[in-house]
C-alpha cells in the first residue's frame, strides 16, 4: 500500500553523544592486523564502536566496515548539538558475481557430500545478495540524505585515488559535508570516510588529507582478501515432539543439549573470562566475581519469583541458559543497554553489560530482569507470550524492568521514567477533566483492558498509557490488586488466557490442515471450484489476521473475567488502582 | 535487492583514442542510456546485439541511438549503382555522396551524440542537477528536460485550476521549489526521505516539495505530484498556523491526486477514482473492518488505511453538486474562520485547528445531517457503488491479491489489465512470473514477450523470459531460456540475482572457464 506523507521535517540527527574529554596528544597510528593496514587519524580521534551515526543509515551486519574513529572533541552546532566528526575505514576487495557464485556452488557442494557421509564440517557459504565493488556503490546503496559533489582524481601517497565530498543539504537541522577517499590499492578499493558537519568542513579538511596520505598497507601480499566461504561445525539440533515423546525422553534430550552447549562455551571462552554455574545458568564473566556472583542471584531470584506468581501459566521444557556478564566500556557506549536473547531451540545466551546507573533512574539489573522474564514466559507457554494482550505483556515488561533487590528481597518500584510519566498523565488528566477534549491521557481501567495494540498507542497519550499499563500491572502483580478482594483478579484473567490462546491456536492449525487437504484435492478441482476455495481460504486468513485474533482472546478474557461487573465494581477497582498509583508519583 | 542497470560512461576522448569496451549507445526518453557492443537499426527499431542474444528496440522509446560502428561497404544491387559505386560513391540519409563525405558527416554526429550523452550523464548527477523556473515555481531536476518541461507546465496549469476553484493565491516573489528526481533511488537517498515514502511537501520553512519520476508507471509520479502539491496549495489556501483535520488533508490530496492529465491539451481531470485505495478499503469492509465517522472527522493524524476512507468521503462530497459549494464552504470556514473555537493542533504544536466537536457540530450543520450514523450508512453505499474500471486499478487488485497469497484471483485481475493493454511493464514481469509459478509457461512467454516491447532492457524482464522458456522443459527450450538468462546476466554483470539459478554450465559460460 502505498504511503504518502505529508510531513517529513524530520529532525536529523547530527551525532548527538554527550562528549568524554578525550586527550588533545599528538595521535598514535592505528594498525588493523588482521586486514592489513596502518592510517594515523587526526588528533582526538579514538577507537569507536562500528556502525555509522548519520540518520537513514542502514544498520546490521556490515562486511565492508573495518573500523570506527571519534573525534572526542565536539563541534557546538547552531542547532545545539554536540556534534561529534567520525572517521570510517572501509574496504571493497575486487570481485565478481561470478566469483561468488562460483564460491556458492562449491559451498553447495561440499555441504551435500558431507551430509552424505554423515556428521562432520560442512562449508558455509559467507557472502550473498547484491556484491558490492566500490564505495559509490556503497553510499548509495546504504546512507541516506546526501549526493555526491565533485570529484577530483589525485595520488595519495603510491596510490591513485578519488576524493569525493558527500553532500547532506535536506530534512537536516544541521548541513553537513563528509569526504570519502577511496585508494585504488592491488586487490580492491580502500576507503577513509571523515563526517563533518558543512560549518567545519573546510577547516577540518588539512587532517583529513593527512590520514588519507598516512594510510600504509603493512601486509605481505596486500590486504587481507576474506574468504567466500568457511569451514564450520554442523550443529544438529535435535527435534523434540510433545505429541510422540515422553516428559522423560525430552528432559534427556534437553539435558544432553545443555551439557554440550555448555561445554562449547566453556572451550570458547575468550581469555581473561572465567565462569562458574548457579541452578539454571552457566555464568561466563569478565567483570570481579562478586558482581558477576550478584547478577547470577538476580537472574536466579527472578525466576524463583517468577514460578510463584505465575505458575500454572504453562508447562513448558526449560532450556539451559547462559548468562555472560561483560564489563563496562565507554567505547561500547552505544550498546550499553543491550542485554539481549540470542539463538532459538534448546540453548538460549542472555547477555549483560555491566552499566554504571544513577540511584532511581532505572534499575542496575533492568534489561537482564526483562530477558529473564522473556525467556522464562517463552520457555514455560510461548504461544500464551506471544499473544498476550498488549496491556498485559508491555505492562508486566515496563513492572518487571524495575526489579530490584533490597534487603534481601525483590521490589518493584517505578522508575524515574515511569514516574515522571505517571505524574505528566495525572497532571494531563486533570486539565482534560475541565474542558473534556480529545481523549482522556491515563485510561479508565474498564477501558484499557479491552484496548487492542492499535488503540494503546495510538495518539500524543501513549506514553502515559505505556507508564499507566506497568503501573497497573504492579499493582495486580504485587500491589493491594494481588491480594484481599482482587486477588483473583489477574490469576482469573491468564487462567482464561491459558484457554483461549490454547482454543485459538488449535483453530488455526487445524484450518491450515484444511487448506493442504484443499491445495492437494486442487487437481479434481475445476476453475472456478478452485478459485471460490482460494477466496474462502482467504475470508479465513483475514479473521484470522493478528489483529483480529488479538481482538478475539482480548474481548473474550474480558468477558469471561469481568462479564458480571457492575458500573460500580470498576469504580470502585480504578479508584483503588489509582490510589495506589497516586502513591509511587511521590 | 536493489538493482542497478550498468550505465557506463563515455567520454569523447576515450571514444577516440582508446577502443572502448561497448561502442554503441541508446538512449531512452526516460533518461537512461546503455552501452552495448552492436546495434543495428531498422525501420521502426534498433536491435541491440550482445554476446548472448539481441534485444529490438522500438524506436519510440528512444531519444537517440549511436553506432560508432562505420556505415561498411555498401553492395550495389544493379548496374547503376554499381556505376555510381565505382565512380567512389556511397548512398547516405538518401543521397549519393563520395565516401569520405559519408564517413566525415558520421563522425561529425557521432561527436555531437557523444557530447550530448555526456552532457546527459553530467546531469544526471544531482550536483550538476538541472534548473528551471515557471510563474509559481523553481525547479531542480536530474530527469531529462523534454520530460521536465511537461511536468513544469503541469504544475501551472494545477496551480491555475486550483487557484480558480478555491480563491489560493500564492505571496509574491515566493516560488515554491520543486526537486525531481530521475528515479526512487536518488529520491529516497538525496532527499532523505525514509522507504515507503513516494513524495512529500515539507510545509514549514523553507517549503520544498519532493518526488521522483516513475518510468515504469508514470501514473505514480502523477499521483504523488498531485498529492503532495495539494497540501502546498491548501497551504496557502489556509490562514497562516492554522492545520485541516487530517481527513480533508489526505482526502482531498488523494482526490486531486486521481487527477489526469493530457500532456497534449495540457487540461487535468478531476474525479477520478483511486483505484488501489478502493481495493484495500472494499477489502476492509468485507472482513467487517468499517471506518466510524465521528472517529475519522476529529483525528489529527491517519494511517493509510483511513487515508482511503477519507478519499472516499471527500469524493462523494465533491462529486455531488448537491454537497460540492457545501463542503467547500465547510473547508473554507475551518481554513479561515477566526471565531470558530480553536486549540494546538497535535501533530505539531506550531500550528492550532478547529477543535473537532466544533468541527464536528460544524459538519453535521453545514450538510443538515441530523444522525450521523444514517449519514455514515450512506458513505458506506456510496463505496460499494464505486467499481475498479482502470486497468491500473486491475493491476493493484492483482498486487494485492498476490501479497495475500490469492494467486489465482491475482491472475484474473493480471489477465484483465493485460486485455487492457497495462503500459505499466511491472503488470507484465509479475504475470509472467505467477504463470509460470502457475505452470504455464508458455502463457508466461507471450505476456513476458509483451512486457519486454514496453521494457526491452529490464534484465528481470529478460531473465524471466528465459525461466518460462527453461520451464517447458523440451531441450530446445531449455537452450533457448538458458540463452535469454545469460543476456539478463549481461544486460547487468554484478547483480547476483540475476545469476541465482544458473548451473555450472552456464557458469562456465561467463567466465570462459
Amino acid at each position: 500500500m502505498r504511503n504518502h506523507l505529508r510531513n517529513r521535517w524530520i529532525a536529523a540527527t547530527c551525532v548527538a553523544v554527550v562528549g568524554l574529554t578525550g586527550s588533545l596528544r599528538a595521535q598514535d597510528a592505528f594498525t588493523n592486523e588482521a586486514v592489513g593496514y596502518k592510517v594515523r587519524p587526526p588528533d582526538g580521534y579514538k577507537k569507536a564502536p562500528g556502525g555509522f551515526s548519520s540518520f537513514g543509515f542502514s544498520f546490521g551486519a556490515d562486511r565492508y566496515l573495518l573500523d570506527t574513529f571519534e573525534n572526542t572533541r565536539g563541534i557546538a552546532t547552531k542547532s545545539g548539538w554536540d556534534y561529534k566528526p567520525r572517521m570510517y575505514t572501509l574496504w571493497f576487495p575486487a570481485r565478481s558475481a561470478v566469483e561468488i557464485k562460483k564460491a556458492e556452488l562449491e559451498a553447495e557442494k561440499a555441504a551435500k557430500e558431507s551430509a552424505k557421509e554423515g556428521d562432520g564440517p560442512a562449508v558455509s557459504f559467507l557472502v550473498g545478495g547484491r556484491v558490492i565493488q566500490s564505495f559509490e556503490e556503497y553510499a548509495k546503496d546504504r546512507i541516506t540524505g546526501f549526493y555526491f559533489g565533485d570529484e577530483k582524481k589525485q595520488t595519495i601517497g603510491e596510490f591513485p585515488a578519488t576524493l569525493r565530498p558527500m553532500i547532506f543539504e535536506k530534512l537536516q537541522n544541521e548541513p553537513q559535508r563528509w569526504l570519502a577517499c577511496s585508494l585504488n590499492v592491488p586487490g580492491g578499493e580502500f576507503t577513509i570516510l571523515f563526517s563533518a558537519p558543512e560549518s567545519h568542513a573546510d577547516k577540518l579538511r588539512a587532517d583529513f588529507m593527512n590520514a588519507f596520505k598516512s594510510f600504509k598497507i603493512v601486509r605481505d601480499g596486500g590486504l587481507l582478501i576474506p574468504p567466500l566461504t568457511e569451514k564450520i561445525d554442523v550443529e544438529k539440533t535435535p527435534e523434540i515432539d510433545r505429541d510422540t515423546m515422553s516428559t522423560d525422553q525430552i528432559k534427556q534430550i534437553l539435558a544432553a543439549e545443555r551439557e554440550k552447549a555448555f561445554k562449547k562455551a566453556l572451550d570458547s571462552m575468550e581469555k581473561g573470562w572465567k565462569s562458574f554455574e548457579t541452578e539454571h545458568f552457566l555464568v561466563l564473566y569478565e567483570t570481579e566475581q562478586k558482581y558477576a556472583k550478584q547478577a547470577a542471584q538476580h537472574a536466579e531470584d527472578l525466576r524463583a519469583w517468577l514460578e510463584t506468581k505465575f505458575a500454572g501459566i504453562g508447562d513448558g521444557f526449560e532450556q539451559s541458559q547462559i548468562l555472560k556478564v561483560y564489563k563496562y566500556d565507554s567505547s561500547n557506549s552505544s550498546n550499553i543497554s543491550i542485554t539481549f536473547r540470542t539463538g532459538s531451540g534448546p540453548t538460549v545466551q542472555v547477555i549483560h553489560f555491566r552499566q554504571p546507573v544513577s540511584k532511581g533512574h532505572e534499575a542496575e539489573f533492568s534489561n537482564l530482569n526483562t530477558s529473564v522474564m522473556s525467556n522464562w514466559f517463552s520457555q514455560k507457554n510461548e504461544e500464551l507470550y506471544q499473544r498476550m494482550p498488549r496491556w498485559l505483556g508491555s505492562g508486566l515488561d515496563g513492572f518487571i524492568d524495575d526489579a530490584e533487590k533490597t534487603g534481601g528481597k525483590l521490589r518493584f518500584e517505578a522508575d524515574e521514567w515511569e514516574r515522571d510519566r505517571m505524574i505528566d498523565g495525572f497532571n494531563a488528566q486533570k486539565k482534560w477533566e475541565k474542558d473534556k477534549v480529545g481523549e482522556p491521557p491515563m485510561k479508565e481501567l474498564r477501558d484499557l483492558l479491552k484496548m487492542a495494540s492499535k488503540e494503546l498507542w495510538q495518539g500524543d497519550s501513549w506514553t502515559y498509557t505505556s507508564a499507566q499499563c506497568a503501573s497497573v500491572c504492579r499493582y495486580l502483580v504485587e500491589g493491594p490488586g494481588s491480594r484481599g478482594k482482587y486477588a483473583a483478579v489477574l490469576r482469573n484473567y491468564i487462567t482464561h488466557l491459558y484457554t483461549l490462546v490454547d482454543e485459538v491456536e488449535k483453530r488455526l492449525k487445524a484450518e491450515e490442515e484444511e487448506r493442504k487437504k484443499l491445495s492437494a484435492a486442487q487437481d479434481s478441482m475445476s476453475d472456478e471450484e478452485k478459485l471460490a476455495a482460494e477466496d474462502e481460504a482467504y475470508k479465513k486468513k483475514r479473521k484470522d489476521a493478528l489483529d483480529n485474533v488479538e481482538k478475539e482472546i482480548l474481548d473474550k478474557a474480558y468477558a469471561l473475567t469481568f462479564g458480571d461487573w457492575t458500573d460500580a465494581d470498576w469504580r470502585a477497582f480504578h479508584n483503588s488502582w489509582e490510589q495506589y498509583a497516586a502513591g509511587r508519583t511521590k | 535487492m536493489t538493482r542497478c542497470l550498468r550505465v557506463a560512461l563515455v567520454s569523447f576522448a576515450a571514444m577516440c583514442s582508446l577502443p572502448a569496451a561497448f561502442a554503441d549507445s541508446v538512449l531512452f526518453r526516460d533518461g537512461r542510456y546503455f552501452e552495448v557492443p552492436r546495434i543495428e537499426e531498422a525501420e521502426k527499431t534498433i536491435t541491440a546485439h550482445f554476446k548472448h542474444g539481441a534485444i529490438a528496440i522500438d524506436k519510440t522509446l528512444l531519444q537517440d541511438w549511436f553506432a560508432m560502428t562505420a556505415a561498411g561497404e555498401f553492395e550495389p544491387r544493379n548496374d547503376d549503382e554499381k556505376a555510381k559505386v565505382e565512380k567512389g560513391l556511397v548512398p547516405f540519409d538518401g543521397k549519393w555522396m563520395p565516401k569520405a563525405q559519408r564517413d566525415q558527416t558520421i563522425a561529425k554526429r557521432n561527436k555531437e551524440r557523444i557530447e550530448a550523452f555526456e552532457t546527459h550523464k553530467q546531469h544526471s548527477e544531482w550536483r550538476s542537477r538541472y534548473k528551471g523556473e515557471t510563474p509559481h515555481f523553481t525547479f531542480e531536476y536530474t530527469v531529462p528536460p523534454a520530460i521536465a518541461k511537461g511536468y513544469m507546465d503541469l504544475f501551472e496549469v494545477y496551480y491555475d485550476v486550483f487557484s480558480k476553484e478555491w480563491g489560493a493565491k500564492q505571496p509574491s516573489g515566493k516560488k515554491l521549489p520543486i526537486c525531481f528526481y530521475a528515479n526512487m533511488d536518488d529520491f529516497q537517498r538525496i532527499s532523505g526521505a525514509g522507504g515507503g515514502v513516494l513524495g512529500y511537501f515539507r510545509f514549514v520553512e523553507p517549503l520544498e516539495l519532493n518526488f521522483f519520476y516513475e518510468r515504469r508507471d508514470e501514473r505514480l509520479t502523477l499521483d504523488v505530484l498531485f498529492h503532495e502539491t495539494n497540501h502546498y496549495l491548501f497551504h496557502l489556501f489556509s490562514k497562516e498556523g492554522v492545520q485541516l483535520p487530517a481527513w480533508i488533508e489526505e482526502g482531498m490530496a488523494e482526490y486531486y491526486g486521481a487527477s489526469e492529465w493530457d500532456p497534449k491539451s495540457k487540461k487535468m481531470s478531476l474525479g477520478k477514482l483511486q483505484e488501489g485505495r478502493l481495493i484495500n478499503l472494499v477489502d476492509a469492509m468485507d472482513g467487517g473492518d468499517n471506518q466510524d465517522l465521528r472517529d475519522l472527522l476529529d483525528e489529527p493524524r491517519i494511517d493509510a488505511l483511513q487515508y482511503a476512507w477519507s478519499w472516499t468521503l471527500c469524493h462523494m462530497l465533491m462529486e455531488n453538486k448537491a454537497t460540492r459549494a457545501k463542503f467547500k464552504e465547510y473547508v473554507g470556514k475551518l481554513a479561515k474562520d477566526t471565531k470558530l473555537p480553536k486549540e494546538t493542533w497535535p501533530g505539531n504544536s506550531n500550528f492550532t485547528w478547529v477543535k473537532p466537536d466544533a468541527a464536528i457540530d460544524l459538519f453535521q450543520k453545514t450538510f443538515g445531517i441530523k444522525d450521523l450514523e444514517a449519514f455514515e450508512a450512506e458513505w458506506y453505499a456510496y463505496i460499494r457503488k464505486l467499481e475498479v474500471q482502470s486497468d491500473r486499478g486491475f493491476h493493484d487488485a492483482a498486487m494485492f491479491c498476490l501479497r495475500w497469497d490469492r494467486p489465482l484471483r491475482a491472475a484474473k485481475y493480471f489477465e484483465k489489465a493485460v486485455e487492457m493493454y497495462s503500459k505499466n511493464p511491472s503488470t507484465y514481469l509479475e504475470y509472467g512470473q505467477l504463470l509460470v509459478r502457475q505452470d504455464k509457461p508458455m502463457e508466461a512467454v507471450r505476456i513476458l514477450e509483451l512486457g519486454l516491447k514496453l521494457d526491452p532492457m529490464d534484465p528481470y524482464m529478460v531473465r524471466e523470459l528465459g525461466r518460462a522458456h527453461r520451464a517447458q522443459e523440451t531441450e530446445d527450450k531449455v537452450t533457448r531460456g538458458k540463452q535469454y538468462q545469460l543476456l539478463a546476466w549481461e544486460l547487468d554483470p554484478n547483480d547476483l540475482g540475476l545469476i541465482s539459478d544458473f548451473d555450472e554450465e552456464m557458469l562456465a559460460k561467463i567466465t570462459g572457464s
